[in-house]
């Protein structure tokens, strides 16, 4: 298993009154000293990656699944963001919004503070163009999720040295397309520079990543054509291929895996680079014997039955992916629903899941590509692409969709795919789905929830308002 | 490695001048002592953490963010209430009030948000609370007519808020000051008493007017929750025929009602008396001591934070989730509370 441990520094400048008092602090290290290796520069980087264990591990988790029929809260006292996020009706204190939006633009401002540095310093040119190009393609990776959640969003494309410089620049919100137009630019940037780049982990940014992450943009604006483009070239480099025991993307030792794009590694043995995937997952009962030290589940995100229920029969994933029953301490079992990806049974300590998540994997570039194929009149030819993935889950070939069937195809095979991956909310919304489906979901269980015009992006964070109050909020919140 | 903190070569010393006037006063052959002193302190450049847009990749900065005054009054006031062979009693009071007010800001907004709760605005004393003001619950389906509403489907038993900007819609837009986490005043009282052999020492402490916030109560006393909850709870709004007394709202799940999102339903008033410390003690006399062949023998019993009067909700009304941080004072976060001590103890010379 070669997995880097991601060490925290801080960094900081000092800024002193008189020589006397000029002392550097032993556990920081200050600006003007840094940025000056290669080293440095890799280190740096390596911090910006850190940032996405989080918001993976957590508030992407909750955006992406339970605000969706796939999953409901199924503990006694759920919070208020959590609250929100399983009725959809979202408010501008919501934690997990809070914290997409501040782990979003660190990741921004860290590849900011990088590529303001990086033209300064003597380094070989291979160097330079794999550090920009890493660079770029996490800007974009933050900037993707900040548009597509909160719409109009602050654009910032330069390194900040002091408040003053803060205070001064222009931090409103800028239009969707200008967004979208940055996003574009630094992908096709980030894959061009990091063409020739190998021997680099699948958890760093790669000409492939930034490919694929491209295409899922150009799917997500309606350019099918430049989606199917950049997406097929992804395919035909044939760096990626599907991995033929689904369940091994999932569990203990994915690391490295041929199907996976870009993922985020996770570490266990309470070193804090562990995530909460295997409390959050399962039932929140004081009576399981399923975890070492008969660890507890929490039971934040559990499959609806109407999740579990969704599969074609046959389908090799829905036991793979979702549980009907847990071993209790009395060694009878016990009917509950409860997640199986990433739910690390190794550990017995919430928050210290050692299984990788992958954020994008090839299945998903076959499945976009397909998805592109069909609206784009190729019709038949994305069924090829789709017959691959569902071969894998033990599934027959379809053949024959009519190009609006199969779009209905398409949804269900990415909800048995990418259940408790964070896709299906933003599946959703690039589709114009989700207020159909979604309020029959709710009318269907007898809820009174609804989803509202306005509800297809979220309130922009309420400390961001209070900090500035020329921040305009989105309309109906 | 991540850039934590921004530099700022801007920084300046936050500059203090103060005034003071004091006066020390002793009656009766020094059997009645009292000291005053009335002060002013006035904070230039004063330093404080300001919260920064998210979008710049920082959390916060250390800026000189304006003036800000301190006035106030220390009393103290000694007596020896009894004083021969028999019996001795002396008593020592104290008592200290203080305001605390920005006069200017630096940063150009009016306010500047401290947390979640907090801002700081001229006019108001550092760090004000700054919530969405719970008035009560709808009582009854009638009180709903009218009234400024935080969701449509808000009915009796729910909370009901103050409608801050008259628009007809309770939203975060209706927030205001709604308490300081400062006291108005605080004091303290010592007595101790010895009659003989034995003497006994009780000491008082307390303070009135400072508000904390419970950032807990949205899970302690949450509308949602199965879970042990604090007696407050059963002052909950049950029915239209048993609506409790106007301080907890019904059980819900959701939270589209606000009941147990952030709001000044959680903003408890902390004034407290505490009992902080009980000590007695017995002094052996001299003829039993020399049969025990010891110089000096001397039992004792202490009780420290003996009990406190207060109507705060939390574990302990004292209590500080962020400690000394000026910025954020006041929240408490289920802190662990004040342990109380027995002290038991015999001491021998020989």
């Amino acid at each position: 298993m070669k997995k880097y441990c991601i060490y925290l520094f801080t960094l900081v400048t000092i800024t002193s009154c008189s020589d006397f008092l000029d002392l550097q602090p032993e556990y920081q290290v200050s600006e003007k000293s840094f940025y000056k290796s290669a080293s440095d520069f890799e280190t740096a980087l390596i911090g910006n990656y850190a940032g996405l264990q989080g918001i993976h591990s957590t508030a992407l988790m909750y955006i992406g699944e339970l605000t969706t029929d796939n999953a409901e809260v199924r503990w006694t006292s759920p919070s208020v963001s959590e609250t929100e996020a399983d009725e959809v009706s979202f408010t501008p204190s919501n934690g997990y919004l809070n914290t997409i939006w501040n782990g979003s633009f660190a990741t921004i401002s860290r590849s900011n503070n990088i590529l303001a540095r990086i033209d300064g310093v003597d380094l070989t040119a291979e160097r330079k163009n794999q550090f920009k190009g890493e660079s770029l393609f996490l800007r974009a990776y933050g900037y993707f999720y900040l548009v597509r959640l909160f719409g109009e969003v602050p654009m910032v494309e330069v390194a900040f040295r002091s408040p003053n410089e803060i205070m001064k620049f222009d931090m409103s919100r800028k239009p969707i397309s200008q967004i979208y137009d940055l996003i574009k630019k630094d992908l096709s940037e980030a894959a061009s520079l990091l063409t020739n780049v190998s021997g680099l982990s699948r958890s760093r940014a790669s000409s492939g990543a930034a490919k694929a992450l491209l295409g899922k943009v150009y799917l997500t604006l309606g350019e099918y054509d430049q989606a199917s483009a950049v997406l097929k070239e992804v395919i035909d480099e044939q760096k990626y291929s599907l991995e033929p025991d689904y369940f091994r993307m999932f569990t203990n030792g994915n690391d490295e895996l041929p199907e996976s794009v870009f993922e985020i590694k996770y570490l266990s043995g309470n070193l804090g680079e562990g995530n909460s995937f295997s409390s959050t997952f399962t039932p929140a009962r004081f009576d399981m014997a399923i975890f070492p030290n008969n660890m507890q589940g929490n039971g934040r995100i559990i499959p609806t039955p109407e999740m579990a229920g969704s599969y074609e029969s046959g389908d090799l994933r829905r036991s793979l992916s979702i549980g009907d029953s847990v071993l209790l301490v009395t060694g009878k079992y016990a009917k509950e629903l409860y997640g199986l990806k990433f739910v690390d049974f190794t550990v017995g300590i919430i928050s210290d899941g050692g299984i990788n998540y992958t954020s994008l994997r090839y299945a998903d570039v076959l499945l976009m590509y397909a998805e592109a194929l069909n609206e784009t009149g190729a019709n038949s030819e994305a069924h090829t692409y789709l017959n691959m993935v569902r071969n894998r889950a033990g599934l027959v070939d379809l053949s024959g969709l009519s190009s609006e069937e199969f779009k209905l195809v398409m949804e269900r095979e990415r909800r048995s795919e990418f259940f408790l991956e964070g896709h299906r909310w933003f599946d959703l919304v690039r589709t114009g789905r989700l207020k159909t489906v979604m309020n029959q979901y709710f009318q269907d269980k007898g809820l009174s929830f609804s989803i509202s015009d306005h509800e297809w992006i979220m309130p922009i964070p309420l400390r961001e308002i209070d900090i500035d109050p020329n921040l305009e909020q989105n309309p109906g919140f | 490695m991540i850039p934590s903190s921004l530099s700022n070569d801007d920084l300046t010393w936050e500059k203090s001048r103060q005034i003071n006037f004091g006066v020390d006063l002793g009656f009766f052959k020094d059997r009645i002592t009292l000291t005053a002193d009335i002060y002013r302190d006035l904070k230039t450049d004063l330093l404080l953490a300001v919260q920064l847009p998210a979008a710049s990749g920082f959390n916060s900065s250390t800026q000189n963010i304006g003036d800000i005054e301190n006035k106030g009054l220390e009393l103290g006031l000694s007596t020896i209430n009894f004083n021969n062979s028999k019996f001795q009693w002396n008593s020592n009071l104290t008592f200290s009030a203080n305001k605390n007010k920005v006069l200017k800001l630096a940063t150009g907004g009016a306010r500047i948000s401290n947390s979640a709760y907090q801002i700081t605005e001229v006019g108001s004393p550092i760090s004000s609370f700054y919530l969405i003001n719970k008035l009560g619950v709808f009582m009854n389906s009638a009180e709903l007519d009218g009234a400024a509403l935080q969701h449509p489907k808000t009915q009796a038993g729910d909370l009901k808020f103050e409608d801050v900007n008259g628009d007809g819609v309770i939203n975060q837009s209706d927030r205001k000051i709604v308490g300081t986490p400062w006291p108005d005043f605080i004091w303290g009282f010592d007595n101790s008493f010895t009659f003989g052999n034995i003497s006994l020492n009780i000491s008082l402490v307390g303070s009135q007017g400072a508000f904390t916030y419970l950032d807990a109560g949205g899970s302690l006393l949450g509308d949602n929750g199965v879970q042990n909850n604090p007696t407050l709870t059963d002052r909950r709004w049950r029915s239209e025929a048993d609506p409790g007394d106007g301080v907890m709202p019904r059980a819900i799940r959701s939270n589209y009602a606000f009941g147990f999102g952030t709001s000044s339903h959680f903003l408890f008033d902390n004034s407290f008396t505490r009992i902080r410390n009980l000590g007695l003690s017995y002094n052996l006399t001299e003829g039993l001591a020399s049969r025990l062949r010891v110089k000096n023998l001397n039992a004792y019993f202490n009780v420290s934070n003996v009990y406190t009067f207060t109507d705060y909700p939390g574990y302990d009304p004292e209590s500080s989730t962020t400690g000394d941080n000026v910025v954020n004072s006041g929240i408490d976060y289920l802190n662990y509370p004040l342990p109380r001590t027995y002290t038991v103890g015999i001491k021998l010379s020989l």
